[in-house]
């Protein structure tokens, strides 16, 4: 099994990759673009797999099962470092120690490989920092960006790389790969790689989480509970308690186990009150719980979101009579039901609200208040 | 902890009294007071000849700067001395403060102003100690002494303040001190004859209780013209817009809840967690209201709440906006 098995639907992008590794001499920063839930990051893994290879022919790199691969693969590889962040925003911070460290020979590899996750994430101003280096790296750098696509990051950045575009894998190649890997049934893995629009990720959660498939189904059936403005807003308060409770309960108790080893390692009892001179720390842990605890918030607030469209991306799939496959075919009736008592146009607007609804939810807006202008204009036409 | 007015021994003298001695200490973190108390000394000094003022941050202070200021001065000039910001003082004015408390140079009037905190404890000990003379400066609770302050103002200026002008005039602008003062001053300058509370209202009214909520409030019930001017008054008073559209968020969420439903205020309480007095006036601004145009004002006002933190360059004009459109689709 080599490195580029759990990459479905991606033959395009894996044959050209395949190539700059057998050439030997890989462009120095590369942009792997694609939807969410295609697998950018782990095809730069895969990638840095293939590039650290310790098969001696060209062209048989990528093996996954010498040590190398297997090292970078998991993760433990000393010279391929995977950089993501929790929080909203990439810290200007962390990625001036990334500059520095792309200066380092690699130890034990052919390659230092630093690939950094959802560069989406970063302010023109954090982006502006690794210029610089993306440009003219160290002989022994290779850069790996990953964003949702070519426009997410800065034009001078996109110009100083080599793109990698990936589709969106099929729902059989994501079922096949939830069977293969996760050894999922083939109704669980072809009910969950449905419902997720192939987002591979997300099709793993539903299938193993009976939570999640139960939150997944709320919020997809919200709109048929929707009738009036009351009705609205009370499952628009629901709807932000669902996605948002179990986010918001993990983050806390991470914050906690934090502030308790932070006083550990400072010798403090848990009672004891904190000296003035450490108050900062505590203070900057307390700032980036918060800066995680919104991520984490909104990113579920989001999935809702997304999962909210698939029911009128149905509705209107009916309305259409497109005759394109249904995301909710559980909900076959009704769906059929809500389609013939309204237009497509209606659909189309509620759509459009749920998108603005989207963009939203990442200003600092208070999010209830953006769900429920979102909420009650899902009311059904009169 | 600011001692207990009228309790203590040590609460000090009113500031309308204070007279120049030696060494005045101005105790109490009202500035508006503590500035009056440093003019009326002032202005007692200027009324008998001419004088020599040095003015200090205590926060700023270099080392031998009292003992330079309070030395005798060659044209033997009475000499005044006024130190601000007792309660930042650093190291060096502290010792310098202390050697001169020792031994007060004659001629001379050292007054202090100290706004509250423990730092130079010491000093003001040994000030009280070598007899320094102590102004209360400490900020009016009660609304008692509020009214107490306006009518002094008026009487000092000799002039007649009616009892419900002075409680109007509290209630409009008690919060700040210094407004109340600002206000005195511009009724007796723009009148003439009583201030009663005709006059007050004709330049305060509408002032009393402008927050976020009365704001809502009059919106939701289609008083445009009340929550506009209520509005203004928050918004001038230093109310920050975002809380105003909160509370707009609030009361069309809790309006939405009850809308259309048809049930005891009593069941809806329970139901929603809410209280019934809330349930109620919600139910009573429920009757101005259709489905649509209440759908209409949440999207508008999520659209505000956007503006107000950082999508639109006005945020004042996001929220009158949202205030206007509201109120206007209220049916009265």
């Amino acid at each position: 099994m080599d490195v580029w098995g759990d990459l479905p639907g991606q033959e395009k992008a894996i044959t050209a990759l395949r190539r700059a590794v057998a050439e030997g001499n890989p462009a120095h920063a590369w942009l792997f673009t694609g939807p969410p839930g295609s697998g950018r990051s782990n095809a730069a893994r895969a990638f840095a797999a293939a590039l650290q290879c310790q098969v001696p022919d060209p062209e048989q790199r990528g093996c996954g099962t010498c040590k190398a691969c297997i090292t970078v693969l998991a993760g433990t590889h000393p010279d391929v470092a995977l950089i993501s962040t929790e929080k909203v925003n990439y810290q200007i911070e962390d990625v001036r120690t990334l500059i520095t460290k792309a200066q380092d020979r690699p130890s034990t590899a052919p390659w230092r490989v630093i690939i950094v996750e959802d560069a989406d994430r970063m302010t023109e101003r954090t982006t502006n920092v690794l210029l610089k280096s993306i440009e003219e790296p160290p002989p022994h750098t290779v850069w790996m960006l990953c964003a949702p696509s070519p426009a997410d990051v800065l034009v001078t950045i996109r110009s100083r790389c080599r793109s990698v575009s990936l589709a969106v894998p099929t729902r059989q190649s994501v079922a096949e790969l939830l069977v293969r890997r996760d050894g999922l049934t083939t109704e669980q893995a072809d009910f969950a790689a449905r419902v997720s629009q192939s987002h591979i990720g997300v099709a793993r959660r539903l299938a193993r989480d009976e939570q999640a498939r139960r939150r997944r189904d709320t919020t997809v059936r919200l709109p048929l509970r929707i009738r009036s403005v009351s009705d609205a807003v009370m499952a628009a308060a629901e709807l932000v308690e669902l996605s948002t409770a179990e986010a918001t309960a993990s983050s806390t108790e991470r914050a906690e186990t934090e502030a308790s080893s932070l006083r550990t390692s400072l010798g403090l009892d848990a009672d004891s009150p904190i000296p003035p001179q450490q108050r900062s720390a505590f203070k900057a842990l307390e700032e980036n719980a918060k800066r995680r605890a919104r991520r984490a918030t909104t990113d579920a607030l989001d999935r809702s979101l997304i999962d909210l469209t698939t029911f009128f991306r149905d509705v209107l799939v009916l309305q259409l009579r497109s005759g394109s496959e249904l995301v909710n075919d559980y909900l076959a009736d009704p769906l059929h039901a809500y389609a013939n008592a309204s237009r497509s146009e209606q659909t189309i607007a509620k759509i459009d609200a749920i998108a603005e609804a989207r963009k939203r939810i990442w200003t600092p807006g208070n999010p209830l208040l953006t769900i429920e202008a979102m909420a009650v204009s899902l009311r059904p036409a009169k | 902890m600011a001692a207990p007015r009228g309790t203590s021994k040590n609460a000090g003298i009113s500031w309308r009294t204070v007279a120049p001695a030696p060494m005045i200490l101005l105790q109490g973190s009202e500035e508006l007071l503590a500035s009056r108390a440093f003019e009326l000394v002032r202005a007692a000094l200027r009324a008998s000849g001419e004088i020599e003022l040095t003015r200090f941050e205590a926060a700023a202070y270099e080392r031998g700067e009292l003992l330079l200021a309070s030395s005798p001065s060659l044209f033997s000039e009475t000499k005044l001395v006024e130190v601000r910001g007792l309660a930042t003082m650093n190291e060096d004015f502290l010792n310098d403060a202390l050697t001169y408390a020792k031994s007060p140079a004659p001629d001379v009037t050292l007054i202090m102003h100290h706004g509250g905190g423990v730092r130079g404890k010491k000093l003001l000990d040994a000030l009280k100690a070598a007899g320094a003379v102590v102004v209360d400066c400490q900020p009016l609770k009660k609304d008692a002494e509020k009214i107490d302050f306006v009518s002094q103002e008026f009487r000092a200026a000799k002039r007649k303040l009616s009892a419900e002008g002075a409680r109007a005039l509290v209630a409009a602008l008690g919060n700040d001190l210094s407004e109340l003062g600002a206000a005195c001053s511009q009724l007796l300058q723009d009148t003439t004859g009583i201030v009663d509370q005709d006059v007050v209202d004709k330049y305060y009214g509408g002032r009393v209780e402008a927050t976020g909520f009365k704001v809502a409030d009059a919106a939701l019930a289609g008083r445009a013209d009340i929550a506009l001017s209520t509005l203004r008054h928050a918004l001038a008073t230093g109310t920050d817009p975002v809380p105003i559209v909160a509370s707009l968020a609030m009361k069309l969420r809790q309006v939405a809840k009850v809308a259309g439903v048809r049930k005891s205020s009593g069941q809806l309480a329970s139901e929603l967690g809410m209280p019934p007095w809330q349930v109620q006036q919600a139910q009573e601004q429920a009757r101005h209201w259709n489905p649509d145009d209440l759908a209409r004002c949440i999207r508008l006002v999520a659209e505000a709440d956007a503006q107000v933190k950082g999508a639109s360059r006005d945020p004042e004009y996001a929220v009158e906006r949202a205030v206007t459109q509201i109120s206007l689709a209220a049916r009265r």
